[in-house]
C-alpha cells in the first residue's frame, strides 16, 4: 500500500514537471530575449549583428542614430513605437537587409522631420508603415534623392 | 526602394496636439508622392493612406492622389475620400465625384478598394443619381455595373463619417448626425445584393468623428437589420 501511494505521488510529480518544464523553458527564453533587447539599447556604440526581428519601445535616436547602419547590419524588421523625444531630428539609416520598417505613435513638438535618411540604402525594404505620427510627406519623398518634393 | 510592396500610412496627425493652422500633411500635393512611388516603387501592391487629420480645413497647396490606374501591380488600395478626389474650394460643399470616373481611375489588378472619411450627403446624392432613378433610367446604373464587372475588384468598403457639423449649413459649430432614410438603406442593400451575385462584396460602414475607430455596419450581404440605435 505504501509503495502504491509512492507510485501515485511520483506519477503526479512527473505529470506536473512535464507540464511545468516547457513553461519554465519558455520563461527563461523570454527572459534572455528581453535582457538581450534591453542590453542592445545601452550598447549603441558597439556593432551587434542581429538576425532576428527587433522591437524598440522608446527608441532614442540620439544614441542610435550614429552608426546604426553598422549596428543593425543584419536586421530584417525594425519597429519604433511611442517616441516623444521631440528634440532630435530622426535620420534612420536603413540597414541594407532591412525588409520592414514601422514607426508608430510618434508625435512631438515638431513633425517627424526625416523618417528616413536621404542616404538610405533601402534596396531590401518591402514594407513601410507609419501609424499615428506627425510627418511632412515632402520628407518621405526626399528619400528618392533627386525627386521633386 | 524598388522592392517596396507595401506603404501603409494611418492616422497622420492623429495624436498631434499642437495648434496648427495648416499642418504639413494637409498642405501637400500628393500627386508628387504618387509620381515618386510610380517611378521608384513600381512593384507596389498595397497602398494605404487613411484617417489623416484634416483639422476641418484644406490648405491651398493640397491636391489629392487622383487617379491610381498607373499602379499596375496594386492589389489593395485604401484612401481617404479627400485623397482620392480633389476637394472643392469650399470644404463644406465637397463635390460629388462621378463614380464612373473613380472606377476608371482604379488600377487594373485591384482586388480590394476602401474609401474612408466619406460623407453621407455624397451617398445621398449618389442614391438620387443612380439608385432612385433605376426604374426610369436603368442605363446609368447598368453602365456603372458593367464597368465594375470588367475590373478584377472583389471587395469594396466605404466608411462614412456621420458627424454633420452645423457649419455645413450655418456658421455655428455645433455637431449633429446626418439623418439616414430607410429608402436609401434599402436601395443600397439591394445594390449590394446585386453585386454579390457577381462575386463582388460591397460593404458600407459608418462612424462618428468622436470615435473614429469604432465602426458600425450599414450595408452588408444578407443584412436586413434596421439601424435602430443610430441616434442613441
Amino acid at each position: 500500500m505504501y509503495l502504491g501511494k509512492l507510485r501515485t505521488s511520483l506519477t503526479s510529480a512527473i505529470r506536473v514537471l512535464s507540464l511545468a518544464f516547457p513553461l519554465l523553458c519558455l520563461f527563461v527564453f523570454c527572459l534572455i530575449t528581453e535582457v538581450h533587447r534591453i542590453s542592445l539599447m545601452f550598447s549603441s556604440n558597439h556593432p551587434v549583428p542581429l538576425t532576428r526581428n527587433l522591437f524598440f519601445h522608446e527608441f532614442r535616436s540620439r544614441s542610435n542614430n550614429k552608426g546604426s547602419e553598422r549596428m543593425f547590419s543584419k536586421l530584417k524588421c525594425l519597429r519604433i513605437e511611442e517616441n516623444n523625444d521631440c528634440q532630435v531630428t530622426y535620420q534612420i539609416h536603413i540597414p541594407p537587409d532591412l525588409e520592414e520598417l514601422s514607426i508608430l505613435g510618434y508625435c512631438g513638438r515638431y513633425p517627424l522631420l526625416h523618417p528616413l535618411s536621404p542616404s538610405a540604402n533601402a534596396h531590401a525594404l518591402r514594407s513601410l508603415v507609419f501609424r499615428e505620427i506627425s510627418m511632412d510627406p515632402r520628407l518621405l519623398v526626399q528619400v528618392w534623392h533627386r525627386c521633386e518634393v | 526602394m524598388r522592392s517596396l510592396r507595401r506603404l501603409d500610412v494611418y492616422g497622420l496627425g492623429l495624436r498631434d496636439t499642437l495648434p496648427r493652422h495648416h499642418p504639413p500633411w494637409v498642405n501637400y500635393d500628393y500627386r508628387i508622392l504618387k509620381n515618386a512611388l510610380l517611378e521608384h516603387a513600381p512593384s507596389l501592391e498595397y497602398l494605404m493612406w487613411m484617417d489623416m487629420q484634416y483639422a476641418g480645413t484644406i490648405a491651398p497647396g493640397f491636391r489629392a492622389f487622383g487617379s491610381c490606374e498607373r499602379f499596375l501591380h496594386l492589389k489593395d488600395l485604401r484612401l481617404d475620400y479627400d485623397l482620392l478626389v480633389d476637394p472643392a474650394p469650399n470644404y463644406a460643399q465637397h463635390r460629388l465625384a462621378d463614380p464612373l470616373e473613380i472606377l476608371t481611375s482604379l488600377p487594373p489588378r485591384l482586388e480590394r478598394f476602401e474609401v474612408t472619411q466619406f460623407f453621407w450627403p455624397l451617398i445621398e446624392r449618389a442614391h438620387v443619381r443612380f439608385l432612385r432613378t433605376r426604374v426610369s433610367q436603368p442605363t446609368v446604373l447598368d453602365d456603372f455595373e458593367q464597368l465594375l464587372f470588367t475590373l478584377s475588384i472583389k471587395n469594396i468598403l466605404i466608411v462614412i463619417n456621420m458627424d454633420a457639423w452645423e457649419s455645413h449649413y450655418r456658421e455655428e459649430e455645433d455637431v449633429r448626425s446626418f439623418p439616414i432614410d430607410e429608402p436609401e438603406i434599402h436601395d443600397l442593400r439591394a445594390f449590394s445584393e446585386s453585386l454579390h451575385s457577381h462575386d463582388i462584396n460591397l460593404e458600407i460602414d459608418y462612424h462618428f468623428d468622436c470615435d473614429s475607430t469604432a465602426t458600425n455596419a450599414l450595408v452588408r450581404h444578407n443584412m436586413t437589420a434596421t439601424v435602430v440605435s443610430y441616434d442613441a
